[in-house]
């Protein structure tokens, strides 16, 4: 009878085998079904609360980080150390079913399936066997044959690999977490605003963590702009970026929304966007050859020839040089610009200069004019190795469900009897899932006896 | 929105609720006249709801997923598609009287709701080819998903009927129970992989857009809701038998998330999703 249970309940837990030691408790209490029920719940209820949280209307924090909570991912893990426990113990019965099936079967276990028939036929028995082999080989079955006691069980099965499927959705599921962990663990992930010409220096940004100085590298903000489409409204952000790893340039790249840079698995998302003031800023050398060059806000350039960086400070619209740190109004009325001359490390000069007038210094001079207005790009910094494998996680969740969507374990089988020139069969079939493709191949092969 | 659209999409308005009503006398007279006239009805309002998307796409230039009204007709559109496609497999109909309007109030939802039908252009995060593979799959997943729930609603009206021993039309009309609440699991078993797919593109969509693939916000939460509800249905049913009256009853609740997940979040929840 428990031998018969085992096919009618390929999902039974094997209660019997466990003994009284605590081990065996705590396998039991992991391996149940009841509590991967009660966690689904546990964690439905949970992450709904968490949505019904209000953002503060200030920050946009959350009063409480629910998801991020000890309790909350503890959760998740009584969730995966569930599905893992679970694998593990169905896996003997896993392997089980895809060897072969059972052939020998009594009719009292055939009649108790929800598929069952019993056809008399005045053929010989030997060909209905015959037919019954060749409907089921030609449904897709494998069929074993036994005799036994005068009896002829005939067995047979299909898509056993299917049983497998659910195997592999499991796992994958503990695959994305660790994938998620590690991330968590092994990443960082921060974001800065920078100006046009400005070079950000990755390991000294806030938060960055995990990070090898090895790996360190420089971002250089080539160009940043918006585009615009037919009604006016932003169609979307460009900036233009190159890496630099110890004063060379290592690469180039225009990023946009939903292209990121990556170098050394640092990315680069196109988050923000904002205005800021641009300068054209014009250097006259000593021989009288003037070079132009835009400069924003907050941005850096060199000046050709020389060992000299000008640096774009801040911008004050109307200057007043009595107190020059605090603009007298919001409007351009005596616009002036605050810069940096930089010779290396060493900042050489640093002062305010209206528009149009010569800064003069030993290489020639240089001058600020033609404001205009430029932008700043924000870029959110990340650094999560955990990406790829919660992606091996996800293909391998979508391979898992694909088995079990194709492949159904069915199973059939006949009990062929001949006495006074009257063949007996009786026919069962069993299914864990698609129950009516099951009845269409069970009709078929009943059908095929009797053509 | 120009005049051939508005024609189109209130023609498959139309053909919906009058194939709703057909569907309804269909199962209450058995008139198998009115069983055609309600498949060609629908058939016609699926081809107003394909030529309203196609137009749509002309002139916005880009897939229909921009603003609420353009997922609903989308998703409206998969509802009825599944629809037709289980009418022509399974060849009963009763099941229009009971999948037909949930695509109706789908696609009436943006007049009932009073959201703009306005071409508006894709934001720059939702300029991806992710997203539009998000959205149709999800198209497909959500269809399934109202298909396991009109049987479901079905399953309690029959299981009610046959309780009682009602000897109408409508209990001889309807499939057996058994029947039923297996087509509804067989819908749930084909949505859930699908819905595991629209949360992975999502989640590759995210990690392109925004650099993380999962940001909990609320529409995110809310989909995984869906997916552990899901879960719990094939787990309790294949482990504990749950079948007849509490499958269904789950078959139900997973619908209500996944429509909270779509009109709830939108509209009671804030977060990143907030345009669409």
């Amino acid at each position: 009878m428990t031998r018969e249970k085992d096919d009618l309940e390929l999902d039974i837990d094997l209660e019997e085998n466990t003994g009284k030691d605590i081990v065996a408790e705590v396998w039991k209490f992991f391996s149940s079904m009841k509590l991967g029920l009660f966690l689904l719940l546990i964690i439905s209820v949970a992450s709904i609360a968490g949505t019904l949280m209000k953002p503060d209307p200030q920050t946009g924090e959350l009063p409480y980080n629910l998801y991020g909570s000890y309790w909350y991912r503890g959760l998740l893990g009584l969730l995966c150390l569930n599905l893992l426990v679970c694998s593990l113990n169905r896996w003997k019965l896993i392997t089980k079913a895809m060897g072969e099936p059972r052939i020998v079967v009594s009719e009292n276990f055939l009649k108790k399936l929800k598929n069952y028939t019993l056809v008399k036929d005045k053929t010989d028995a030997s060909t209905l066997e015959e037919v019954l082999k060749e409907s089921l080989a030609a449904k897709g079955y494998r069929v074993f044959i036994e005799e036994k006691n005068d009896k002829t069980i005939i067995a047979a099965d299909k898509g056993r690999f299917g049983v497998l499927g659910s195997f592999i959705t499991h796992i994958s599921f503990v695959i994305i977490t660790l994938g998620t962990i590690y991330g968590n663990i092994g990443g960082f992930e921060t974001y800065f605003n920078a100006a046009q010409g400005q070079v950000v220096d990755i390991i000294s940004l806030p938060d960055v963590q995990n990070f090898s100085p090895e790996d360190n590298f420089q971002i250089r903000i080539d160009k940043a702009w918006q585009e615009y489409g037919a009604n006016g409204q932003v169609s979307d952000y460009f900036s233009e970026l190159t890496v630099m790893q110890n004063g060379q340039e290592v690469k180039s790249k225009k990023i946009e929304v939903n292209d990121p840079l990556v170098h050394n698995g640092v990315k680069f998302y196109q988050s923000s966007m904002g205005p800021v003031v641009e300068a054209t800023m014009k250097y006259t050398d000593k021989e009288g050859k003037e070079t132009s060059q835009v400069i924003a806000e907050g941005g850096a350039v060199n000046i050709p020839g020389t060992d000299l960086t000008v640096v774009f400070s801040r911008f004050n619209p109307d200057y007043d040089p009595n107190n020059p740190m605090q603009p007298r109004s919001n409007q351009p009325n005596n616009p002036a610009v605050l810069y940096e001359l930089h010779r290396g490390q060493v900042m050489v000069d640093r002062n305010f200069t209206i528009l149009e007038k010569d800064v003069k210094f030993e290489q020639g001079s240089i001058s600020f004019g033609n404001l205009q207005q430029g932008y700043f790009t924000g870029l959110s910094v990340r650094k999560d190795p955990g990406v790829p494998i919660v992606w091996l996680g996800c293909g391998i969740m979508i391979l898992g469900m694909l088995i079990s969507l194709f492949w159904q374990h069915r199973k059939i089988w006949a009990i062929v009897t001949e006495s006074k020139g009257l063949t007996t069969i009786e026919m069962g079939g069993i299914t864990e899932k698609n129950k009516l493709g099951l009845e269409n191949d069970f009709n078929a092969v009943v059908d095929s006896l009797k053509a | 929105m120009s005049n051939n659209e508005y024609l189109l999409f209130y023609t498959a308005v139309a053909c919906y609720a009058g194939a709703s009503i057909l569907y309804l006398g269909y199962l209450l007279s058995r008139n198998s006249l009115l069983g055609d006239i309600a498949t060609g009805v629908t058939i016609v309002g699926l081809i107003a709801n394909t030529a309203t998307l196609g137009l749509r796409m002309y002139i916005a230039g880009h897939a229909p997923f921009s603003n609420m009204y353009e997922y609903s007709t989308s998703f409206a559109w998969g509802i009825i598609l599944i629809y037709l496609f289980a009418e022509f497999k399974y060849k009963y109909k009763v099941m229009g009287a009971f999948v037909v309007p949930v695509g109706l109030l789908l696609i009436a939802s943006t007049d009932m709701l009073g959201i703009s039908k306005e071409t508006r252009p894709l934001m720059p995060d939702l300029q991806s080819n992710w997203l539009t593979a998000h959205v149709v799959v999800a198209i497909f997943a959500y269809g399934a998903y109202a298909f396991s729930f009109g049987l479901a609603i079905m399953y309690f009206i029959k299981d009610s009927l046959v309780k009682s021993r009602s000897r109408g039309i409508l209990n001889e009309h309807l499939p057996s129970a058994e029947l039923l609440d297996e087509l509804s699991y067989r819908f749930i078993v084909f949505a859930f992989p699908l819905m595991s797919l629209v949360i992975i593109t999502g989640a590759i969509w995210a990690e392109f857009a925004w650099g993380r693939y999962w940001s909990w916000d609320p529409k995110e939460t809310w989909s995984l809701i869906t997916w552990l509800v899901y879960s719990a249905y094939l787990h309790a049913r294949l482990t504990y038998g749950w079948k007849g009256h509490k499958a269904a009853a789950l078959a139900i609740i997973g619908f209500a998330t996944v429509l909270f997940t779509y009109f709830g979040v939108n509209m009671v929840l804030p977060g990143l999703h907030s345009y669409a």
